[in-house]
């Protein structure tokens, strides 16, 4: 019997029960990263305020209708130095040398690289993205099972024979080369020394491909490397715009998740990269790279897909399922997301009402549709009660548990991540008890039952409506009309507390349509790409990029594309504030 | 502060140690065995009422719950009544019982700012804002015994994400959120912990240590060009990653094993680590990979988890259950208590306790490892149902060099130092460390600092 890995990774059982004294208002905006709301504004941001629902993102100012935060605080936040992501990691190298070698070698030796801590829903947190010992011992092994690959595919990097130009030379030029391309600028005179002196190191004691080896296998361990350092040599207490080389690199990282091409750098290095409409138009030609389709790992870490590779399941309820069933399901989504982000009309609502999915055969036999054939995925349409993004079968049963739908913790999540409010724990040391599972109701008939209880209902009111509304979606993510137990589903509810989300609706569909034409989820998602892009969380003093990026995703309809566009129009992406060093 | 790099002769001369180090530690036999702790973690809490029978401090009588102790009960302490105070902490600094009591031997405020769930009064709330134990005592360890590799290591049984609820080990400093992903493959961190076992040929390890040390080289090189340029926060993690590489530079000095038993393990064949079918192969094999580590003295410090706190697996293969752990745990029926005493027991007999055989099969100078050694079991909660933490059950096993008077009861729930903290500070005091009398938030010590009373 298989058991179910995803259950910890939110405390939804602590959300079964919350007798006690509980806020109706308990469920409030993700605010500013201090939680406390101040600002110009009147009122209702603050992380702190229990004064319900409200849009997501920096609270404060940006609640003033008549006054933009760019003008009451034309702030930029403090900008972390941060060490690549996981992913950013391996992009970059498979990126720098472009071999199918390379990349295979990446694949195996950074597989059980440690997981950074989630902060946010996010694995790319720069408060939390260092080097333990640990990861620098993983560094460590990665480099050395990569380099040797690099040194043997010398001649399809380099261009200079060692035979006739002379070791030495070759040696040079590949460290100058390679060099820029994984630090992302040109070495320094101190830095290229320390690669030629590994280099040498290697030549010297053994030959030429073990001085590539050894000049490689220290680049790749450097902290130029590891890290995107934007050092700020000047005088403190200003912002200042980032120098062209840190403005490719925020670039090619913000829509490749990974370093910038040569192209780029020969932007930066020619003065092409300087203005908001350089970059602008270097933001578009990245959108039309193939490498653009890595926007899909925000999507997965968006809906926690990336938190387990297999969706295991009581083989007694669910028997019979297709081993790589969440595999198949997380391309099912990928390709939706590629296919309305990156080649339809890149809108939001789009992404949340579309009427159709994708599947090949086994996908397909498992939902239980005829007609699709093969391994590719290809387009189907769906019927009436299924609709969009959020109802795709791995996005919804990612939340569920081992033998049944979770209706708290897909509300939960929505509540969460696609409003970007914030639930309360029920109290400690008080009763959670919401009785055994099997005395007859219907799931959402023993929630309701719970809710009756005053104290529980401020909590799951905000929860469980949204969640039973999903309960036509069973834990494995195949349509139903009746429930674990055979009770019958009744998807109508209603939204709380979610601004010009709140209201009733007669089923999921409908109930993704109106989050999907809303302004509290699109103004939610665009915290969430930001908060994703910048690699950290959102604060009060990022008010104006959050505003200004706000207003135009509405204007523009939520286009999606130009949202990250726009994310490179902002001071807060633009420029930096120039910080005090700290000397030894 | 960025320190100076080991030199290559040096290191060069102790990688050539490793072979020689033996007889010449044999000679040392007479030296007392260090003082080491592993700390065992199991989720969710249990069923407060169902722990023992008797409840006399020398005639006690375990339950079934936690029978399997039995065996060993001549070097065990059983405490109940421990209590967490989480509630001591202001709103906003507090998360909730699975996320704070899981965190607990880092006893300090939480932060704000990672998770959208639990924080209170609409917050959000972060990870511990400070060190745990066994980071804190590792480090004071490591910093008074050079020869001793790692800090602490820091294992957890399944789960490959790392989030508040699942991780437990913190590295600090006091105000920083900073928590530790633990190591989930035991044949990596096999790898890595004991990377100086396999060394073969002197030819390859020339090779290997010039490798490794023009790679250190260069960063070592890099990081100093770094120096005085950065803000403090980038600068913090600058000196993290500085002190990790020390870690590196220290693995090049070879192993400095303490006795006989400090020799490669007869790994099993590879499984998948994140099968929850492995569960128990994965958690021996740790255990296995912490006496090893023990043994060759490369860590006195271990965090253990059979899992994060708030976890869900369910225990079909073993018990036939359908529901997980953590849901069945905020149950109050007889049936839920079935279960969850079940869980208890199975992690106990099936598994904590192969941790006890393998320590007392270690011969260690005149007795065994499990002579010389301390295991503390401890959960999140004290009862799920009701997200208790004021009455916890904290188990010390081993001989831990005859430090505590063992095969005893002590219910602490009437005495004024009964705080989780204090029990920390017992252990910080078994270390050697009586020095630190203070632990942790001083709100989770509402009755003043030092090891709980009565245990010595």
């Amino acid at each position: 019997m298989k058991t179910f890995k995803l259950l910890a990774m939110v405390g939804l059982g602590a959300l079964l029960g919350c007798e006690g004294a509980i806020d109706p208002g308990a469920i409030t905006p993700i605010g500013n990263g201090s939680g406390s709301g101040t600002g110009s504004g009147s009122g209702t941001g603050g992380g702190a305020s229990n004064s319900g629902a409200g849009q997501g993102g920096a609270g404060g100012g940006m609640d003033n209708p008549f006054l933009s935060p760019c003008v009451t605080q034309p702030t930029i936040a403090n900008a972390p130095m941060r060490r690549l992501s996981h992913d950013e990691y391996r992009n970059s190298i498979n990126d720098a040398f472009n071999l199918p070698a390379v990349t295979t070698v990446v694949a195996t030796s950074t597989v059980d690289f440690v997981n950074d801590p989630v902060s946010l829903g996010y694995r790319n947190n720069a408060n939390f993205l260092d080097v333990k010992p640990l990861l620098a011992q993983q560094y460590q092994e990665a480099a050395e099972k990569i380099a040797p690959v690099v040194a043997a595919n010398f001649a399809k990097i380099v261009t200079c024979n060692p035979a006739t130009a002379g070791n030495q030379a070759c040696g040079d030029q590949f460290v100058t080369q390679v060099g820029k391309r994984l630090y992302r600028r040109d070495l320094n005179t101190d830095e290229k020394a320390l690669a030629m002196k590994a280099f040498t190191t290697g030549l010297t004691g053994y030959d030429f491909a073990t001085g590539i080896e050894f000049a490689t296998n220290a680049m790749l361990q450097s902290p130029k490397f590891l890290y995107r350092l934007e050092l700020d040599l000047g005088a403190p207490g200003n912002k200042r715009t980032l120098n062209p080389f840190e403005l490719a690199t925020r670039l090619s990282y913000l829509v490749w998740h990974s370093g910038p091409d040569d192209a780029l750098l020969t932007a930066a290095g020619s003065g092409m990269l300087t203005t908001k409409a350089d970059v602008a138009r270097e933001a578009q030609r990245l959108l039309k790279d193939p490498k653009a389709q890595r926007q899909f790992h925000f999507f997965e870490e968006w809906l926690d897909l990336d938190e387990a590779s297999t969706l295991d399941r009581n083989t007694t309820i669910f028997p019979n399922l297709d081993p790589n069933l969440l595999s198949l399901q997380k391309t099912e989504t990928q390709t939706l997301v590629a296919d309305v982000v990156l080649n339809g009309d890149g809108k939001f609502s789009t992404l949340m009402t579309a009427p159709y999915t994708f599947v090949n055969a086994a996908l397909a036999k498992h939902y239980g549709m005829t007609g699709v054939t093969g391994t590719a995925f290809q387009k189907v349409a769906l019927g009436p009660k299924r609709v969009g993004l959020w109802m795709q079968g791995g996005v919804i049963s990612v939340h569920d548990k081992q033998n049944r739908t979770s209706i708290v913790r897909r509300g939960l999540k929505i509540r969460t991540d696609l409003l970007c409010q914030t639930v309360d724990a029920p109290p400690n040391n008080v009763n959670l008890n919401l009785g055994p599972i099997d005395q007859g109701l219907s799931q959402a008939d023993r929630l309701a039952q719970h809710r009756t209880n005053a104290s529980c209902a401020g909590c799951h009111m905000r929860m469980d409506p949204i969640g039973q509304a999903f309960e036509t979606i069973d834990a494995v993510g195949r349509e139903r009309t009746v429930d674990e137990g055979g009770k019958a589903i009744d998807p109508a509810g209603e939204i709380t507390a979610a601004n010009d989300a709140t209201g009733k609706y007669v089923d999921a569909p409908s109930m993704v349509a109106k989050l999907g034409t809303s302004k509290i989820a699109s103004d939610c998602f665009v915290t969430q790409l930001y908060r994703f892009s910048m690699g950290r969380s959102d604060e009060q003093a990022d008010q104006c990029s959050t505003y200004t990026l706000k207003q135009r995703f509405q204007d523009n309809g939520g286009d999606i594309k130009d949202l990250l566009v726009a994310i490179t129009q902002t001071d807060d992406f633009y420029s930096r504030n120039v910080l005090p060093p700290v000397t030894p | 502060m960025i320190k100076k790099p080991l030199s290559r002769r040096t290191l060069l001369k102790s990688a050539a140690g490793f072979s020689v180090a033996l007889p010449w530690l044999e000679a040392m036999a007479a030296t007392p065995p260090p003082r080491r702790v592993i700390f065992v973690f199991t989720a969710n809490g249990d069923q407060t009422a169902r722990r023992l029978t008797t409840k006399t401090e020398t005639g006690f009588v375990f339950d079934d719950m936690l029978s399997p102790f039995e065996p060993y009960r001549q070097n065990m302490l059983v405490m109940e009544g421990i209590n967490k105070y989480h509630y001591k902490l202001p709103d906003g600094a507090r998360a909730d019982g699975h996320e704070q009591g899981g965190s607990a031997l880092a006893p300090w405020k939480s932060g704000t700012g990672s998770f959208p769930i639990g924080g209170g009064n609409g917050a959000t709330i972060g990870y511990v804002l400070g060190p745990s134990a066994d980071y804190a005592i590792g480090e004071r360890v490591v910093k008074e015994n050079p020869s001793v590799r790692f800090k602490h290591l820091n294992f957890r049984v399944g789960q490959n994400y790392n989030n508040i609820w699942n991780q437990h080990a913190h590295a600090g400093p006091v105000g920083t959120q900073n928590p530790v992903p633990p190591q989930v493959n035991p044949f990596t961190a096999y790898t890595q912990i004991f990377s100086g076992l396999d060394l073969s040929g002197q030819a390859t390890l020339a090779r290997r240590l010039a490798l490794k040390q023009s790679a250190l080289d260069l960063v070592n090189g890099d990081l100093n060009s770094l120096r005085g340029k950065l803000p403090a926060g980038d600068r913090a993690r600058l000196e993290q990653h500085a002190d990790s590489i020390r870690d590196l530079e220290r693995a090049l000095q070879g192993m400095a094993g303490s006795s006989a038993a400090c020799k490669p393990l007869g790994l099993p064949a590879t499984f998948d680590h994140l099968n929850d079918d492995n569960y128990a192969k994965v958690g021996d094999l740790f255990f296995k990979i912490s006496n090893l580590a023990f043994s060759c003295d490369l860590v006195r410090t271990i965090n253990f988890n059979w899992s994060g706190n708030t976890n869900d697996r369910v225990y079909g293969p073993e018990l036939g259950l359908t529901d997980g752990h953590h849901t069945i745990s905020h149950n109050s029926d007889t049936t839920s208590f079935d279960h969850i005493r079940a869980i208890k027991k199975q992690l106990f007999t099936h598994t904590t306790t192969k941790l006890f055989d393998l320590l007392k099969a270690t011969p260690e100078a005149d007795k065994t490892m499990w002579d010389y050694s301390l295991v503390v079991i401890w959960s999140e909660l004290s009862q799920g149902d009701t997200h208790a933490t004021d009455n916890d059950l904290v188990l010390f096993a081993g001989g831990a060099h005859g430090h505590f008077r063992q095969n005893r009861y002590l219910n602490f729930k009437s005495v004024a130092k009964n705080s989780h903290s204090n029990m920390v500070l017992s252990v910080w005091d078994y270390m050697g460390y009586g020095d630190v009398t203070t632990w942790g938030d001083p709100l989770l010590l509402p009755n003043g600092g030092g090891p709980l009373p009565g245990l010595v």
